[in-house]
């Protein structure tokens, strides 16, 4: 099985990326960026253009934690290269994606953090291998339930939030289109 | 209009993608399942002793099967590209190394839906052929 982002780009396709980067650098102005999957959890539920989504998978949590661990580093470890090109203006933004799979018997994590190479300038603080963007905790019900909370942004993670759905209820593995995000 | 073919022809041959040729008793099978408005392109490379990869060609990904004689080891990569009015035209690249046994027959599976896609490259027993990066030539 191959499926895994080499690279992407997209061509003038960076339009709502700038708007939630800006809407995002002012959020960061607000408040301190999270430098934890922690400090990410707590913040997204009162975050401006933060969501939980929760829903219960009817997989055991051995099946979800191994999914995680067979997919997230073949789909999600990934570098996007947008190019914006108008009559009078050029701009690249290169965004390196970076998954990190936790398990124990009591739960399964999922974190993705992103790092922009080029293009986009952090203004606070960032955690070495870029600000968390997603988060997502498998815990088990019971034998065979388990309860999946995924912590990201409302836009912004769509395809990758869809993947995730379809990799903790067994539905489907394929990998995101991360120009999608 | 004699301009415009000029320019097609011009453009065409200066994209750098060319056909690669299909071969009915070749060793790779390949088809594609695509939402609408999604293209699907297998691109071969050789690899050489030294690792090093030159590009050999492209073909179409589509449900009618086409078939390739690829050498061992080959780099394939493939690409998915979608476009729309917003959001401007997008390229999603998935690639591995396949070493193709001799005598041995391959079909590569790929689909892109709702935005997931997936490559699967099987044996013709069945067997699925692991996904290994361009580094692991070397090994």
């Amino acid at each position: 099985m191959i499926p895994r982002i080499a690279a992407g780009k997209s061509s003038m396709g960076g339009t709502m990326k700038r708007i939630v980067a800006v809407l995002a650098t002012a959020a960061a102005g607000c408040s301190p960026m999270p430098q934890t999957a922690e400090e990410f959890r707590q913040q997204i539920p009162t975050a401006l253009m933060g969501s939980v989504q929760s829903f219960e998978a009817n997989r055991p949590l051995r099946e979800v934690a191994r999914t995680f661990q067979a997919r997230a580093p073949q789909c999600l470890s990934a570098k996007v290269r947008t190019v914006s090109q108008t009559a009078t203006s050029y701009q690249v933004i290169v965004a390196a994606y970076k998954p990190t799979v936790l398990v124990s018997d009591a739960k399964a994590e999922l974190h993705v953090q992103r790092k922009f190479e080029s293009g986009v300038i952090s203004p606070r603080k960032e955690p070495e291998d870029g600000h968390y963007l997603l988060v997502a905790d498998a815990t088990p019900i019971d034998r065979n339930r388990t309860r999946v909370d995924i912590y990201g942004p409302t836009h912004g993670a769509d395809a990758m939030i869809k993947a995730i759905t379809a990799w903790a209820n067994g539905t489907s593995t394929g990998c995101p289109d991360m120009t999608k995000n | 209009m004699r301009a415009a073919w000029l320019g097609i022809l011009l453009l065409a041959g200066c994209s750098g993608i060319k056909t690669y040729p299909s071969d009915p008793s070749g060793n790779l099978q390949a088809r594609a399942t695509l939402d609408p408005g999604v293209k699907a392109m297998l691109h071969i490379h050789r690899v050489d002793a030294r690792c090093a990869t030159e590009y050999a060609g492209s073909v179409a990904l589509g449900a009618e099967p086409v078939v390739l004689a690829v050498p061992d080891p080959s780099y394939v990569v493939v690409s998915f590209d979608t476009s729309s009015f917003l959001g401007g035209s997008r390229s999603t690249s998935a690639g591995t190394l396949l070493r193709a046994r001799a005598g041995e027959r391959y079909q590569l599976a790929a689909s892109y839906r709702s935005d997931l896609y997936e490559v699967v490259i099987r044996t013709a027993a069945g067997r699925d052929v692991p996904r290994r990066d361009l580094a692991a030539c070397r090994g």
